[in-house]
C-alpha cells in the first residue's frame, strides 16, 4: 500500500480546506468579530499539512483501489477533526459535539448540536453552511479537479470510491472536465439561489448561507427556527424548487447546459417526481384537515416538507408531528426515498428503488410465464442481473446499518419512534427526525460516544456503506 | 489532443492507456462490455455504437487531431475513418492494416490517410534489420543518418572490468538493461555478464565491433526455421528468402500451408506438422537451422517453441511476441523478442503521434528507453544556436550530435548546424520532461 502517496493526497485536501477557512474568517472579520484564534488554528492546519506535502514532494503516487478507499475513509475523518476545531477554540461546544457537528455539515446531514444557533458567532454559522457545501458536491469530486492537475491517471479510482452512481457516467473524456463542469452548475445553482432569496428580503448573509446549505442540500440553517423564521412563503417556494433540482441527477444538468434535455427524461427523475407530488399532495390534504389551515398554506408547507426530507435536506418550517400520525407516516416513507443518483441528495435513492420494484415484477412475471424470457428495462436498457443484486444488495446493507443504530440508540434508553427514526436520518444524511430529533429539537442531548456513533453512521450513509464495510473485509488488509 | 480510437481490442485499449495521460481520447466499439470495461479501467469516454455508422458520431465533439481505426477489419477501418472524416472535423487518420494491399501508398494518398501501420510488414522489418546484425537482439535505424541502436546480450567479454567509456572509441554505450532494470550507464560503469547492452553508432562501425560482446550467437545465418505459416510468417520467410537464406516454415493448418506455399512458391519449404513436428525435427534437421523464429498467434506457445528449439542447439531463437509484460522474461531465457502485429501496431501508431516533422521518437526495451531524435532541417532557426540548457536535463537524458557521419556527445557550448540529427536517449518516464525541454529550445 502506497503509504506515502495516501499521505501527501490527504495533505493536499487539508490544505484545500484550510484554504477554504479562509472565507469564515473574512466573515468574521466583517461583523468585526474576534477572528484571531481562528486566524491561528487555520495557520497551524495550512502548516501541518503543508510539512508532509514538501517532504513527499517528489513523491509520484498512483492510487490503486485500495488506497483509494482508504483515502475516502481518511479524508472523512480529517473533515470531522478539521472541521471540529473552531467550535471548540470559540468554546461553543465540547470536542466530540464539535466532530458530530463538522461531520453532520460535511455529509450534508444538517443534524446540529445546538440548541440556540443564533448565539453562535456569525463566521461559525458561516463555517457550518461552508462544511454543507463543500461535502455537498462531495470533497472528492472537488479533489478529482484538484488532483488530476497533480496527478493524472491516479484519480478515477479515487472517483469510483466516492461517486454514488449505479455506474460511472462520463460526459467528457477526462473525468476531470465532467467534475470542473459539475462544479461550475453547482456554483450558478448556489448564486442563483443566493440572489432570489436577497431579493426576496433575506440579507446576504443569509441569503449565502442557505444558498449553500440548499444547493448541498444540507440542512443547517442560521436560525433557531430554520427557515420558519422568514415568515415569507416566497421564500419557502424558492427553497423547495432548488431543493428539488438539487435532488436531480447533476449529470442531467450538465446535459441541459448544451441543450439536450434528454437527461431530463430518464425514469428515476419522472419517479422521483411522482413520488414528490404524490407525497406532498397527501400530505397537504392531512395538513389541511387535521389543523384546519387554509388549503393554500397547507400546501406551501407540505411540498417544502416532503422535499426537504425527500432530498434529505431536512430544513424545517413547521414542526410536521403536530399534524397527526399520517403525516408522520408519509414524512417516513419520504425519508426512506432519497434523491437521485448523481445529486447532492443522500438516502437510498429512487434509481434503486425503480430497480427493486422492476425486478419483482419481473419475478412475478417469471412465475406467471415460467417460459418467458423476461428482462428488467430501465431507461430502454437491458439491466444486468449483476447491477441489480448490487442494487439489492445496497439496500440491504443501508437497511442493516439503519437497524443498527436503531437498535443501539433504543439500548441507550430512546423511545421507538425516536430510535427508528434518528438511525434513518443519520444514515441518510436528512438531519431531523421525529420525536425527541424531531425538527423542533436538536441532538445536543446525546452522549459524547452516541455522538461518534452517530457520526460513523453518516460517514456510512454518506459513502453508501459499501466504501466503509469493506475496510473490515479480512481480504483487504492481505498483501496477497 | 483530441483523439479518437476505434475500436476496443488490445491494440485500442493500449493506446488509450497510454494516451488518457496526456490527451483526450475517446473509444468506440460496439461491443458493450468491452466498452464499459475500458470506461471503468481508463480515464476516457467511451463510446458504445457501431465505427461504420454514421449515427454513432453525431452527439460526439465536432472536431478531433487523430482519428485510429484499429478494429478487425480493415474495410471497416477504411469505412469508419471516411464517415468519421465527414462527420467530424478530423486533422490526422491513422489506419491499422492486415492486407498488405491496403498498406499501398496510392491508397494512403487516395484516402487522405496521414499514416497507415501495417504491422505485419513492420515485423518482417524488424527481421531485416536484425539480419544486418546476426548476433544482436534488436536493431533500429535511426531515420536521416547511418547510424543504429543495437542490442546484444555481453557474454565472455573480455575487456569488461575496464569502464565502459575506454571500451570501444567509436561505439557508445546508451543503456544497459540489467536484472530487469534499464538505465543509462555512467562512463566508469563496469559491463557484467548478462547485461543486455544497447550500443550506438555508425552501422559500420557497429557491424565491425558488436561481434565481440557475445560470442555465442551466430556470427552469420544461413538457414532459418519458422514456426507459423501465417501472414507474418510468410511475410518473414519473404524476407529471409530475398537474402538468400533458407527458409523452412511449419504449419499445422493444411490450409495454411497451402496458401504460404502458394505465396513463397520456390523461396522457401512449407513443412505440414499435423502430427506433431517432433518427428520432422530429426527429419528435415532443423536442429541444424542457425536461427529459428516462432511466429504464431499464441505468444505463451511462440515462448515454448523458442526454448524446445534452444534446448535442442539452436543458437538463435526469436519469439513474436504481443504481450510487453513477457518481455524481462524472455530477456532472462535468452530468447529475443520481436514486436507482434499488435505490439508492433501500437508502437507505431504511438511513435506516429508523438512524432512531428522535425521530431521522431522511437521506444526501446520493451518500453523502458526511448530515443528521440531532431533533424536540423536547412531553414530551422536552431542553426548556429548553442545548447546552453542542456544541464537542465543532463541528468536524465544523453544528447548526441550527429554531424556528416561522425557521433559526438553534445555539451553546452555545441553549436547545432545545418543538417544536424540530435539524438536524445532517455528512460521513458522522463520522456515528457525532455518533450517540454525540446519545444522550448
Amino acid at each position: 500500500m502506497d503509504i506515502r502517496g495516501i499521505i501527501k493526497l490527504i495533505a493536499t485536501i487539508g490544505i484545500a480546506l484550510s484554504l477554504f477557512f479562509i472565507l469564515p474568517i473574512l466573515v468574521g472579520a466583517i461583523y468585526s468579530e474576534n477572528i484571531l484564534p481562528f486566524i491561528f488554528f487555520d495557520t497551524l492546519f495550512f502548516l501541518v499539512n503543508l510539512a508532509p506535502l514538501l517532504i513527499l514532494r517528489k513523491h509520484r503516487f498512483n492510487l490503486k483501489v485500495k488506497e483509494s478507499i482508504v483515502v475516502v475513509n481518511l479524508i472523512w475523518i480529517l473533515l470531522g477533526i478539521g472541521g471540529a476545531i473552531p467550535f471548540v477554540i470559540y468554546h461553543a461546544c465540547d470536542f466530540p459535539s464539535a466532530v458530530f457537528e463538522a461531520i453532520s455539515g460535511f455529509t450534508t446531514t444538517g443534524a446540529t448540536v445546538f440548541s440556540d444557533i443564533e448565539s453562535l458567532p456569525k463566521m461559525l454559522l458561516f463555517l457550518r453552511s461552508l462544511m454543507h457545501w463543500l461535502g455537498g458536491m462531495g470533497i472528492i469530486v472537488l479533489g478529482v479537479g484538484l488532483f488530476s492537475l497533480i496527478n493524472p491517471t491516479g484519480s478515477l479510482s479515487l472517483f469510483k470510491a466516492e461517486s454514488t452512481g449505479i455506474s460511472i457516467e462520463k460526459l467528457t473524456p477526462k473525468i476531470k472536465d465532467t467534475a470542473v463542469s459539475l462544479w461550475r452548475i453547482y456554483l450558478i445553482f448556489t448564486l442563483c439561489d443566493a440572489v432570489l432569496l436577497y431579493l426576496l428580503g433575506m440579507d446576504w448573509f443569509d441569503a449565502i448561507n442557505h444558498a449553500f446549505s440548499t444547493i448541498s442540500t444540507g440542512g443547517f440553517s442560521t436560525k433557531n427556527s430554520s427557515l420558519g423564521f422568514f415568515q415569507s412563503d416566497a421564500i419557502v417556494w424558492v427553497t423547495t424548487f432548488f431543493m428539488m433540482i438539487s435532488g436531480i441527477n447533476f449529470l442531467a444538468h450538465l446535459r441541459s447546459m448544451n441543450r439536450d434535455f434528454s437527461g431530463y427524461k430518464s425514469e428515476e427523475i419522472r419517479w422521483y417526481l411522482f413520488i414528490f407530488l404524490l407525497l406532498s399532495a397527501l400530505l397537504t390534504m392531512v395538513h389541511a384537515f387535521s389543523s384546519g389551515d387554509s388549503l393554500y398554506f397547507s400546501a406551501t408547507h407540505s411540498f417544502f416538507t416532503i422535499a426537504s426530507v425527500l432530498t434529505t435536506t431536512g430544513y424545517a418550517t413547521l414542526d410536521y408531528e403536530q399534524w397527526g400520525q399520517i403525516a408522520v407516516i408519509i414524512v417516513f416513507l419520504s425519508m426512506l426515498v432519497g434523491g437521485n443518483v448523481g445529486s447532492t441528495a443522500g438516502g437510498v435513492k429512487v434509481i434503486r428503488y425503480v430497480l427493486l420494484f422492476k425486478n419483482i415484477a419481473a419475478e412475478i412475471k417469471r412465475i406467471l410465464h415460467p417460459n418467458a424470457i423476461v428482462a428488467v428495462f430501465v431507461n430502454g436498457n437491458r439491466i444486468k442481473s449483476a447491477v441489480i443484486g448490487s442494487a439489492f444488495g445496497f439496500f440491504a446493507l443501508y437497511i442493516l446499518t439503519s437497524v443498527t443504530v436503531m437498535l443501539y440508540l433504543y439500548a441507550r434508553g430512546l423511545d421507538e419512534m425516536s430510535a427508528i427514526s434518528t438511525a434513518l436520518a443519520t444514515v441518510g444524511n436528512i438531519g431531523p427526525g421525529f420525536a425527541l430529533t424531531g425538527p423542533s429539537h436538536n441532538y445536543g442531548f446525546f452522549e459524547w460516544y452516541d455522538k461518534l456513533v452517530l457520526s460513523s453512521a453518516m460517514i456510512i450513509g454518506r459513502l453508501e456503506c459499501y466504501t466503509v464495510f469493506v475496510l473490515f473485509v479480512r481480504d483487504f488488509w492481505k498483501k496477497f | 489532443m483530441k483523439i479518437i480510437i476505434a475500436g476496443a481490442g488490445t491494440v485500442g485499449y493500449n493506446l488509450a492507456k497510454t494516451l488518457s495521460s496526456h490527451h483526450d481520447v475517446t473509444v468506440i466499439d460496439r461491443n458493450i462490455d468491452a466498452a464499459t470495461r475500458l470506461m471503468e479501467d481508463l480515464d476516457i469516454l467511451t463510446i458504445c455504437g457501431d465505427t461504420e455508422d454514421p449515427n454513432t458520431y453525431i452527439n460526439m465533439e465536432t472536431d478531433a487531431d487523430f482519428f485510429i481505426a484499429v478494429t478487425d477489419s480493415d474495410e471497416a477501418n477504411i469505412i469508419s475513418s471516411l464517415i468519421a472524416d465527414d462527420m467530424i472535423d478530423i486533422k490526422k487518420k491513422i489506419i491499422r492494416f492486415r492486407n498488405s494491399f491496403f498498406a499501398k501508398h496510392s491508397l494512403k494518398e487516395k484516402l487522405n490517410i496521414f499514416a497507415s501501420v501495417f504491422p505485419a510488414y513492420e515485423t518482417a522489418n524488424t527481421l531485416a534489420h536484425l539480419l544486418e546484425f546476426p548476433k544482436a537482439n534488436n536493431v533500429k535505424i535511426l531515420d536521416h543518418t547511418d547510424t543504429a541502436l543495437v542490442s546484444v546480450r555481453a557474454r565472455n567479454i573480455s575487456r569488461k572490468r575496464e569502464g565502459i567509456k575506454q571500451l570501444y572509441e567509436n561505439i557508445i554505450i546508451a543503456g544497459i538493461e540489467r536484472n530487469g532494470d534499464f538505465f543509462i550507464p555512467e562512463s566508469d560503469e563496469q559491463i557484467q555478464d548478462d547485461d543486455l547492452l544497447y550500443l550506438f553508432g555508425l552501422k559500420e562501425d557497429l557491424k565491425k565491433s558488436y561481434l565481440e560482446f557475445d560470442s555465442e550467437m551466430p556470427k552469420s545465418v544461413r538457414n532459418c526455421v519458422i514456426f507459423g505459416g501465417g501472414t507474418l510468417g510468410v511475410e518473414m520467410a519473404r524476407v529471409l528468402a530475398a537474402k538468400n537464406i533458407q527458409v523452412k516454415i511449419i504449419e499445422k493448418s493444411l490450409e495454411l500451408c497451402e496458401s504460404a506455399s502458394k505465396t513463397l512458391q520456390n523461396s522457401a519449404t512449407v513443412l505440414h506438422s499435423r502430427y506433431g513436428w517432433e518427428h520432422l525435427f530429426e527429419e528435415e534437421g532443423l536442429k541444424h537451422a542457425d536461427m529459428m523464429i516462432a511466429a504464431t498467434k499464441d505468444d505463451e506457445y511462440n515462448v515454448i517453441k523458442c526454448m524446445e528449439g534452444k534446448r535442442s542447439g539452436i543458437a538463435k531463437v526469436i519469439a513474436v511476441n504481443d504481450d510487453i509484460e513477457y518481455y524481462s522474461l524472455m530477456h532472462s531465457l535468452g530468447i529475443v523478442a520481436i514486436r507482434g502485429n499488435k505490439i508492433n501496431a501500437y508502437y507505431k501508431i504511438l511513435e506516429k503521434i508523438h512524432s512531428s516533422k522535425i521530431v521522431t521518437e522511437k521506444i526501446f526495451c520493451g518500453g523502458k528507453g526511448s530515443l528521440m531524435t531532431q533533424k536540423i532541417f536547412p531553414d530551422s532557426n536552431l542553426i548556429g544556436k548553442k545548447i546552453e540548457s542542456l544541464k537542465k536535463i543532463r541528468r536524465y537524458a544523453r544528447v548526441y550530435l550527429i554531424r556528416q557521419n561522425t557521433i559526438t556527445q553534445a555539451d553546452e557550448t555545441s553549436v547545432y548546424m545545418k543538417n544536424d540529427v540530435v539524438a536524445i536517449f532517455s528512460q521513458l518516464k522522463n520522456l515528457e520532461m525532455l518533450k517540454t525541454w525540446i519545444s522550448e529550445a
